[in-house]
């Protein structure tokens, strides 16, 4: 991970999260959560469906 | 930038699936388990505790790693407590402290409960939970931290990145409000660590929770608390090697094992004493 450098690891991980956001909002029936500005990690509903059920 | 691909061979699993759950643990990449195959497989002695080659050699990899984690988070060797994740990191500290009743505690309504259970638990010592609510994106206002304050506050503990929201808290600007009011801040890492540059030089919270399995990619069942003063805690458990005698009659506990000098993952158990007694 030093190799890598952390700056690079967060950057990655930004742009992965918000792609993931806007490509999740942009479908039907689904609901993103939080900041446009995240970490890693992207909370969404899909309707009424129960997430354990989704996942 | 890196070569993702390239890294994605460290992790056979992924060939299989695509894997979102790093919120909850990472995989473990190849060197990492590695590192735990030549453990078992070239010098696993007990840590600490042996004179002969072996257990020298495992204490020198156990203190060879914790180095490396105080250099990752810019501070000392003797700042780092290897737990078993990021709920024992805080729960050392929530039994390890000393508390009155009336005492109070500030967090968060969007804490994980590892961050919260611990907390909640201290009432039984008349400990006063300060909750203070986020907005709707799961950010947290350090200016309400700053209000919620009282001359009976003793600390503030907060999530770096929140497990629910992804939001990222300005934990610079709270740790900052809990030194000018003299009230120790700890901060989970649980989310941010390995994901986000944590140095304990910028900082200076009094305690830093973190787990190994999530960000830092280490194997499930290890865990740091980084602390600014690492003889400040109580110890939460006991070990035989500094009581002051072993006789059932005469055991002593007023000299115990910092917290920091404890064992890798368990303590030595205080059972030996019924045998020791009857010596």
């Amino acid at each position: 991970m030093n190799t890598l450098g952390v700056s690079n690891i967060e950057k990655h991980v930004a742009n992965l999260a918000r792609v993931a956001a806007q490509k999740l909002s942009e479908i039907d029936n689904v609901t993103v959560y939080g900041p446009k500005d995240r970490a890693g990690v992207v909370p969404f509903n899909i309707g009424q469906l129960n997430p354990h059920d989704v996942s | 930038m890196y070569d993702v691909n390239a890294i994605r061979k460290d992790f056979p699993v992924l060939e299989r699936v695509i894997y979102l759950d790093n919120a909850a643990t990472s995989q473990t990449p190849k060197p990492a388990v590695e590192a735990i195959n030549e453990y078992f497989f070239a010098y696993a002695g007990n840590y600490g505790r042996g004179a002969h080659r072996l257990a020298r050699q495992t204490t020198e990899h156990y203190e060879n790693s914790r180095e490396t984690v105080a250099n990752f988070f810019s501070c000392e060797p003797a700042n780092v407590i290897f737990t078993k994740n990021t709920t024992e990191s805080i729960n050392i500290v929530a039994l390890g402290l000393e508390w009155a009743t009336g005492d109070r505690i500030i967090t968060s309504t969007i804490e994980h409960h590892s961050n919260y259970l611990p907390w909640v638990s201290l009432r039984t010592h008349g400990v006063i939970l300060d909750v203070v609510e986020s907005n709707q994106e799961g950010i947290i206002d350090p200016a309400r931290i700053d209000a919620t304050i009282t001359d009976r506050t003793k600390l503030i503990t907060l999530s770096h990145v929140s497990n629910v929201f992804g939001s990222v808290q300005d934990i610079n600007r709270v740790i900052k409000i809990g030194q000018s009011n003299g009230i120790p801040v700890l901060i989970d890492a649980a989310q941010s660590a390995g994901h986000l540059h944590l140095s304990t030089k910028d900082l200076r919270c009094d305690f830093l929770a973190v787990p190994g399995h999530k960000g830092l990619l280490g194997p499930q069942g290890t865990g740091i608390l980084i602390l600014q003063d690492p003889e400040g805690l109580r110890p939460i458990m006991l070990a035989a090697v500094r009581l002051n005698g072993c006789a059932v009659a005469n055991t002593n506990c007023l000299n115990p094992l910092p917290v920091s000098k404890r064992g890798p993952q368990i303590y030595q158990a205080l059972s030996a004493l019924g045998d020791q007694s009857n010596t």
